[in-house]
């Protein structure tokens, strides 16, 4: 359920879900921890693939993201479309993650 | 009945129910056929950002169905009149649960008249509280309470369950009623426009 792209200072994951929603949460998590425990402490999320985003899923990623943080590390996020943009903005998530219009060649 | 995009102000009630299986597979075609529903009586490009913030509360709504309820179906409603958008979420499965809050003994359903206008902290961490109100017997309103972000680091504590605090911070108004005649819940959010 994901694809991951080794880039210059971070690891890009991918989502191939449409639906970002409480069926994918889980194991969602559980593969970004994977890759968190493997050393990848530093990671952006694109949802460039992802429909919608449901609050099972938001949670799973603020886990990841305080997961990532324990190890030194942080978690982004890339390419929301307008509905998820407007979820992040509302309930104040683009303050807590560092929100990306498109994948920076430094995650700075 | 169609209305010409400008003619919300005019317009009378529509309202449409939809039925939900409440399997996670039913959710995305069913959310997207509200959200034809919405756009077909709704079409002004005014109302887009109503209509997306409509779609978030119905993908929470619909979540809460499968992961809460535990009933066979849920009907969501969606009733649009000249001030607001109302969409209900209906089920006779389990009723909201408010048990085990902090300096609160059990309570149930419907609540004791003693407790009206309480307010019971639902959740709490570094950047927001949401509360319960306690309306009436059967009726309690969701609020937020937000503080300023500031840095985020391991150590903060932030929360990992959205879904009320989303339809709250979506709508206008959200609230939950409980029936206890037909023992009928209802989560009900108020969008205006």
């Amino acid at each position: 359920m994901i694809e991951t792209h080794a880039k210059n200072g971070y690891l890009l994951v991918k989502i191939k879900a449409k639906e970002a929603n409480l069926d994918v949460a889980d194991l969602f998590k559980t593969k970004m921890y994977e890759l968190i425990d493997q050393g990848n402490a530093t990671l952006m999320v694109s949802f460039s693939e992802v429909a919608y985003v449901d609050s099972s899923f938001l949670g799973a990623l603020v886990s990841i993201l305080k997961y990532a943080m324990s190890k030194q590390g942080d978690v982004s996020v890339v390419d929301l479309n307008k509905d998820i943009n407007n979820l992040f903005s509302l309930i104040r998530m683009n303050k807590v993650f560092k929100v990306y219009n498109t994948e920076p060649d430094v995650f700075a | 009945m169609f209305l010409h995009k400008d003619t919300l102000a005019t317009m009378t009630e529509i309202k449409k129910e939809f039925i939900f299986s409440n399997d996670s597979l039913a959710m995305y075609p069913l959310l997207n056929e509200i959200i034809s529903f919405l756009k077909i009586h709704l079409p002004s490009e005014q109302y887009a950002f109503k209509i997306s913030n409509c779609k978030q509360i119905l993908i929470e709504l619909l979540t809460n169905a499968v992961k809460h309820s535990h009933a066979d179906t849920t009907v969501i409603s969606v009733c649009i009149n000249g001030r607001a958008i109302e969409i209900t979420k209906s089920d006779k499965g389990r009723k909201f649960y408010l048990n085990n809050y902090t300096s609160w003994p059990p309570l149930s359903w419907p609540l004791e008249k003693k407790y009206i206008g309480e307010k019971i902290k639902i959740y709490e961490d570094d950047i927001s509280n949401l509360y319960a109100i306690i309306k009436s017997e059967n009726r309690i309103v969701f609020e937020i309470e937000e503080y300023p972000i500031t840095k985020v680091t391991s150590s903060s504590n932030l929360l990992e369950h959205y879904g009320l605090l989303i339809m709250a911070k979506f709508s206008n108004e959200f609230f939950y009623l409980y029936n206890p005649e037909t023992n009928l819940n209802q989560f009900t959010t108020i969008i205006n426009v």
